[in-house]
């Protein structure tokens, strides 16, 4: 028998803001409008919960450009995810993070990542670790 | 990215904190986006400063850069924010009001020179001058009328602009980025209003550059007009015109058009349609000066109306409604007080420093709306989501005073 067996997927990321970042990872397969998807009192996206201290994984940020405003203030409150892992960056997302030191990185491997997310990840939970030095997103 | 020996230094802290935050910022983002170096620029223009739009979230952030040392490092202008006037006797919330003078407050502290959305009415930037601008239609009167350089900058961005001095050097800071891929041959009979071409081409081009052949403009009323609707449908930061754009030869020298669309009035009317049918009931607002209304169009727009009311007399009635007439607070002079003082029984205010767009105006009491401005109604309809109708600026005028409406 296998005792304590855990697997472990290496997905490749390039680091935009970097810095290294650990914990429980949402994952949300959509852009995400930071004003009009997330309660910023209370650190909550629609329909996925509490964001805070979790490493977000999401195609990437739309809408509005209060965005980075609203990352920038859940930072204030001790709110944000702990790192972003994203398909796509752009400009606001990129401003948002910097102003928040909160670690962001592109998944050049979005199928591969998006594949372990849904099928082994869905349902039990996953803890990723996002080490921008080395390049590389580590999901447990 | 290449850093110049000052930026290096202005990264690693020796210009203080909040330059040094600024930087990293535009660093990033422009590594993201491929660019090489920076550039120096010489006029920040910031957007995005109504309470309205940004809530608690913005006005910590402006205040908070400002409050860490973040002061202007070179010449700053500024978006106009809500309006903080009345409508019919209809205010704002006290508090909503109060968190709005705090980030102007904070704004005026980093050392922005004055609000408007027509900062190229105010200081005009020469051909070739770099600028990290973030309103849509100065963005684009500057790269296609004056020749100037501007990105369209998001969020925050043109205010760490200010902060830095600087921009990441890429899109339309670059000459490449500058040459048109889609061809609009216009054919227009006169009259066609051409706020509601500019929503046309928008849509076509998408987020590319378009050159704009055979279009004539009267005035530049009309050029503010089809370049403001262009921003609303549109991400460009450019339109290259011919005959306008002061380098539209060289720029189109060489280019084979694979997009190409020949476009006539009758390309217009579905919007014509959804812009001036609709029903209007209630208290009215009748806005003119979106974009601002640089110094002449201000004193052509009072004298029109005095004319009207001098006329009319005591049989013109303005129940229910009033009239706006938005632009830069520097434009107020003894000829502007002398027109406006005619005007006032007829609640006709000029305001200065708001814009109605960023206003809600469904918060004070607006029922409807009536303005010349196809970019203005398009915001307003969504923001407010209150009706709107556009008519040529004579009509909003002569409806607002004569009850004479022709559509």
């Amino acid at each position: 028998m296998c005792v304590g067996f855990k697997p472990r997927f290496e997905v490749r990321v390039r680091p935009v803001v970097s810095g290294d970042a650990e914990g429980e990872v949402i994952f949300v397969n959509k852009y995400i409008s930071f004003l009009g998807d997330l309660d910023s009192e209370r650190g909550i996206l629609h329909g996925h919960g509490c964001i805070s201290g979790k490493l977000m994984v999401f195609l990437g940020m739309k809408g509005s450009t209060v965005g980075p405003y609203v990352i920038y203030s859940l930072s204030k409150k001790s709110l944000a995810p702990s790192g972003m892992i994203v398909k796509e960056v752009d400009p606001l997302l990129i401003t948002g993070c910097v102003l928040s030191n909160i670690p962001l990185a592109i998944a050049d491997e979005w199928s591969k990542l998006s594949n372990v997310l849904q099928n082994y990840c869905s349902g039990r939970g996953c803890i990723g670790k996002l080490l921008c030095r080395e390049g590389l997103l580590i999901i447990e | 990215m290449y850093l110049t020996n000052v930026e290096e230094r202005m990264l690693n802290g020796e210009y203080g904190y909040a330059r040094a935050l600024a930087l990293k910022v535009i660093v990033r983002v422009g590594e993201a986006l491929g660019a090489e170096e920076l550039v120096e620029i010489s006029h920040a223009h910031i957007s995005g400063i109504s309470y309205l739009n940004i809530g608690d979230a913005g006005l910590e952030f402006i205040e908070d850069i400002v409050n860490a040392g973040g002061t202007a490092y070179v010449f700053t202008s500024a978006n106009p924010y809500m309006v903080l006037s009345d409508f019919l006797g209809n205010k704002h919330d006290d508090k909503v009001i109060n968190k709005q003078l705090r980030i102007v407050d904070a704004l005026n502290r980093l050392g922005v020179k004055f609000y408007t959305c027509v900062p190229y009415n105010v200081r005009p930037p020469r051909y070739g001058e770099h600028l990290a601008w973030a309103e849509s239609n100065a963005v684009l009167y500057a790269n296609s009328v004056l020749g100037a350089l501007s990105n369209k900058e998001g969020g925050p961005l043109a205010l760490l602009a200010a902060i830095t001095g600087r921009t990441y050097k890429s899109g339309a800071h670059l000459r490449d980025n500058r040459v048109p891929e889609v061809l609009f041959n216009v054919k227009v009979s006169d009259g066609v209003d051409l706020g509601f071409l500019g929503l046309v081409i928008g849509e076509l081009t998408g987020s590319k550059v378009p050159y704009i052949s055979n279009l004539r403009f009267k005035c530049t009323y009309e050029l503010k007009q089809f370049l403001a609707s262009l921003g609303t449908t549109s991400n460009t930061p450019m339109a290259v015109i011919q005959g306008v754009t002061p380098d539209y030869k060289e720029l189109i020298r060489g280019v084979e058009f694979k997009d190409v669309y020949d476009l006539g009035s009758e390309s217009i009317k579905s919007y014509v349609k959804e812009f001036r049918e609709n029903v209007l009931t209630g208290n009215g607002l009748y806005l003119i000066g979106c974009p601002h209304l640089s110094f002449n169009e201000l004193v052509e727009v009072l004298r029109y109306a005095v004319g009207v009311v001098e006329k009319g007399g005591s049989s013109i009635d303005v129940g229910g409604r009033e009239l706006w007439v938005t632009t830069y607070e520097g434009f107020i002079n003894d000829e502007v007080v002398k027109l406006v003082n005619k005007l006032l029984r007829y609640n006709v205010k000029v305001v200065t420093n708001g814009c109605a767009v960023v206003s809600r105006l469904d918060s004070i009491k607006v029922d409807y709306v009536v303005t010349d401005s196809v970019k203005a109604s398009s915001y307003i309809s969504r923001l407010s989501k209150i009706p709107t109708l556009v008519l040529p600026r004579v009509d909003v005028l002569n409806t607002y005073f004569l009850n004479k409406i022709n559509y």
